[in-house]
């Protein structure tokens, strides 16, 4: 294995250049949090007062309430919803043979890379066709449309490293397809299920476009957050508000990404992208 | 088991979802919510009104075709034609106001407020202006009597100014600097207003409806003029950071603009809150605590005449209309109005404004 | 209630794998087939002030493909989005192999640490490069009073080059994945025998590790270029007037413009270009591929 003896001048280049990629994949990022102590109004660098204030005063806003329980609601329903769908796709997928299965799993994984604007503005001209008033129903729709791919994604490679022929044993000792769903397989693949759930959650809390096409009378938190961008007052606000939302989301993520891994081989789980 | 799962879901969803709607809401821009403009009506019932914001008009407008609906709404004059004929609005019975004659008769003269028919669709609620401010420090040569637009196309200043991305404030004034009637112009005059504004969009840093981003640019020197209107001078003079001397054009060679806002009735009004609470949310805005708060925090002259008489000094002197003699001093003006051929003039400056035409 | 629920589920595979999809598909149907019907359909109308003529007519097609303004547009998204791409893949290469192949223990917390930043607020990782690249941000404001500068660098912001390296920034850590995926499935006795066999680093590299990882590289252009030539957020907030890209001017149509059926033909002329070139890169691709086999 001598191509592979450790510390070779290409590997400390390589070495070098990922921790260069990680800190300017990290860096710019940082500076949300940097500027949303400036005490300064404007955003200048480099900062010279500092303060905490805005973190406590931003609360005080109740449309951020508003926005940010809209938000919340969305994301519960648009989680749990594709979740369930996911994980009755991922099943579908990897228990059973049948016709156009390879069409059908690019079908639903399409709205993954399908630009935004053209979903947006098409959910826009059906809704209104359809007669439904915008609102967080419509925008909850969208959001369901775009997580299903990701939940399919961690949900096919949970049920894949699974044993199938313990749900058989368990059929064959005389329990119903429910009862083994819940005794079985559940557990095993609920990882991948809060998995699914902290991921989507978290892409349909931070969606922003098709919530803008999408939403009526209540804004969804990034939407508020965008709108209050505009004034140039209340950017600190929203930085020290964005700055937790990151921290946040990061957690999560991390927690949803952990719990996904337990267990599997990193081929396992990015095995989707053939 | 799975169907009555589902149902189950469903109807959760469909209560959350569920909205109070036994006040009136209000849709109008941003900040024209804030407290003073709603405090009479609060006073009234009680409770807060409804209310929502729109940062311009014609997003307004596209939200409202889609389907958005309130019970009022705070357009600008120029608007009402539109809104009327895309079935938006409905007639105001005036009676029903507390402070329509605390309005001058110019205003509620104006054109947009009442039809042939004599039916009054436009409750005027503020006005000012649209011209350009310049920082006399960096830009001395325009100051005082030396006032002109031609600044913004001076190639000294290049890459050094902003302007306002909305077609009805943009355009008639470039039109207005080359002698063009933009509310009346043919093709080919149309054609040569768009040679100017492409010259104007090649010397702009900044294109924007958010006024609080040009006048920040101006506060930080990154800009020296910025197209605007009379609150962003009254913000650039309160600001603290900002010391720099500036003034609010008032050019020798022409007529600045003028505008006025206020409210319409929704024909959706009175579906799902009373109509009297639609009528006191419009009130609420000619309200004296509304007027006041206009003239000493936005820097707008109230349409409620009273409100001058209950501002402060400070305040009254930083707004640029001769509150003497209002409606000279309107005359004096150019009023904005609806340009024909909207959609078309809009989709036009949008290219010119994303320099591919 | 037991034994029906049995027969449902011993029917043949298809049948049961269908009724397991069919939310979904339903789903997909209403929310995303139908929409683009409605789009397309929308496309041969026309809108005059307030009202929908639906009597199908080519006049916004013409208008797209004659008015050379929105060729501009489009060659101009098409643009920044393919260099987007180009530097994205480009630069996540080696950190992809550098996980690949030189990483021993800790894959997974590399990749979860490269991904993460993906997950979080889209709206709020651009927003991060106005403050650095502003008139009074981060770069600007530490060249000053390094005194490298006497006047803030007004070419940083506002412009197609900020959108460049807004867009790259933002997808680099999506490009890792699928480029990951593929080099962490070559085989690594391949790679021994053609050690063995005499062949230097280089050569090994391009004659089996980069071919055989073409498919995941195929993959992250694609995952970055499709989606990236309809940005809307990035160009909206530092792409200043020359750096709109088409997705601006849709929004445009769907809102001030007021002109529905023309943003329609808009979308739908930019999608089926899009698809072509996607379509002609992928082939091209494969073959040069075969060619280095």
């Amino acid at each position: 294995m001598k191509i592979y003896s450790s510390y070779s001048l290409s590997d400390r280049f390589l070495t070098v250049y990922a921790i260069l990629f990680l800190s300017f994949l990290y860096i710019p990022v940082l500076f949300l949090p940097l500027f949303s102590f400036s005490e300064s109004q404007y955003m200048q660098f480099p900062i010279t007062d500092w303060t905490f204030e805005r973190y406590v005063t931003m609360w005080k806003k109740t449309k951020l309430h508003d926005a940010l329980f809209a938000s919340i609601k969305v994301g519960i329903f648009a989680s749990v919803i594709s979740t369930i769908l996911g994980i009755l796709v991922a099943r579908a997928m990897t228990r059973y043979l049948f016709p156009f299965k390879k069409s059908v799993l690019g079908f639903i994984m399409l709205p993954m890379v399908f630009p935004e604007i053209i979903m947006g503005v098409g959910l826009l001209i059906f809704a209104i066709f359809a007669g439904m008033q915008l609102s967080l129903v419509t925008v909850t729709a969208g959001h369901i449309l775009i997580c299903l791919p990701f939940s399919v994604v961690i949900l096919i490679s949970r049920f894949e490293g699974f044993d199938k022929s313990l749900e058989e044993a368990s059929l064959d000792l005389g329990e119903n397809a429910w009862q083994t769903f819940y005794r079985i397989t559940f557990p095993i693949v609920g990882s991948g299920i809060l998995a699914s759930l902290l991921l989507t959650f978290t892409i349909s809390f931070d969606e922003f476009l098709i919530a803008f096409f999408l939403s009526g009378e209540d804004p969804t938190l990034p939407i508020y957050i965008y709108g209050q961008l505009r004034h140039v007052k209340n950017i600190p606000y929203m930085l020290a508000l964005g700055s937790i939302i990151l921290i946040v989301s990061f957690i999560t993520i991390s927690f949803s990404e952990w719990i996904r891994g337990r267990g599997m081989t990193t081929k396992k789980i990015y095995g989707i992208f053939k | 088991m799975k169907i009555i799962r589902d149902i189950l879901i469903s109807t959760l969803f469909f209560v959350s979802f569920a909205v109070n709607a036994e006040e009136a809401h209000l849709f109008t821009w941003v900040d024209q919510d804030d407290i003073p403009f709603i405090q009479h009506y609060i006073d009234k019932y009680g409770a807060e009104p409804k209310t929502s914001v729109f940062e311009d008009e014609d997003e307004a407008f596209a939200k409202l075709r889609a389907g958005y609906s309130a019970d009022v709404y705070g357009p600008c004059s120029y608007e009402i034609p539109r809104w009327r004929d895309a079935g938006l609005i409905q007639p105001i019975d005036v009676s029903k106001l507390e402070y329509w004659e605390k309005i001058p008769e110019s205003l509620r003269n104006m054109p947009g407020v009442y039809d042939d028919k004599g039916q009054v669709w436009f409750i005027p609620h503020l006005f000012g202006n649209t011209s350009v401010i310049v920082n006399t420090k960096l830009a001395p040569e325009y100051a005082g009597d030396k006032n002109s637009w031609d600044i913004l196309w001076d190639p000294k200043y290049k890459g050094r100014v902003g302007i306002l991305a909305g077609a009805v404030d943009t355009i008639p004034l470039v039109a207005a600097h080359i002698g063009v009637n933009a509310y009346d112009m043919t093709d080919s005059e149309w054609e040569t207003v768009k040679v100017k504004l492409r010259e104007l969009v090649d010397q702009a840093r900044i294109i924007t409806n958010v006024t609080g981003e040009l006048e920040s640019a101006m506060a930080q020197g990154e800009v020296v003029a910025v197209e605007a209107w009379n609150d962003s001078y009254n913000n650039l003079i309160w600001d603290e950071q900002f010391t720099d001397p500036v003034e609010y054009m008032q050019p020798i060679d022409q007529k600045i603009f003028s505008w006025v806002c206020g409210f319409a009735l929704s024909s959706t009004a009175g579906n799902e809150a009373p109509i009297e609470k639609a009528y006191a949310l419009i009130d609420s805005g000619l309200s004296i605590q509304a007027a006041q708060f206009l003239i000493e925090d936005w820097g707008y002259a109230p349409a409620n005449a009273d409100g001058f008489g209950v501002a402060s000094e400070e305040a009254l002197e930083l707004i640029i209309v001769d509150t003497s003699d209002v409606d000279a001093w309107l005359a004096n003006t150019i009023f904005q109005e609806v340009m024909p051929n909207l959609d078309k003039i809009v989709e036009e400056w949008e290219l010119i404004r994303a320099k591919v035409d | 209630m037991a034994s029906t629920l049995e027969n449902i589920f011993s029917r043949s595979d298809s049948t049961k794998a269908y009724s397991l999809l069919s939310p979904s598909l339903l789903l997909l149907i209403f929310v995303f087939a139908f929409p683009i019907f409605f789009l397309i359909a929308y496309s041969f109308w026309t809108q005059d002030y307030v009202t929908v003529d639906t009597t199908l007519t080519l006049e916004n097609y013409k208008t797209v493909i004659n008015k050379s303004a929105y060729h501009t547009l489009i060659k101009r998204s098409l643009v920044i989005s393919s260099l987007t791409t180009l530097v994205t893949v480009l630069l996540a290469y080696p950190m992809a192999y550098y996980v690949a192949f030189v990483v021993k223990d800790r894959k997974l917390l590399w990749l979860i640490a490269l991904t993460i930043p993906f997950w979080t607020s889209y709206l709020l990782r651009v927003f991060a490069w106005k403050l650095i690249l502003g008139y009074n941000g981060v770069i600007n404001g530490s060249l000053y009073n390094l005194g490298i500068i006497e006047n803030p660098l007004s070419f940083l912001l506002y412009n197609p080059f900020a959108v460049f390296v807004t867009l790259a920034h933002a997808w680099s850590a999506f490009a890792i994945l699928p480029i990951y995926v593929s080099l962490e499935k070559i085989d690594r006795s391949l790679l021994e025998a053609a050690s063995d066999l005499g062949d230097s680093a280089f050569k090994r590299f391009w004659r089996i590790t980069f071919p055989l990882s073409f498919p995941g590289v195929l993959a992250a252009a694609l995952i970055i270029f499709i989606p990236t030539t309809g940005d809307y957020i990035t160009p909206k907030l530092v792409g200043g007037s020359e750096g709109i890209m088409v997705a601006n001017l849709i929004q445009i149509m769907f809102g001030k413009a007021n002109n529905w059926p023309l943003g329609s033909s808009l979308a739908i002329v930019t999608m089926t270009i899009v698809t072509v070139l996607v379509i002609c890169f992928v082939l091209i691709s494969r073959w040069l591929i075969s060619r280095i086999k």
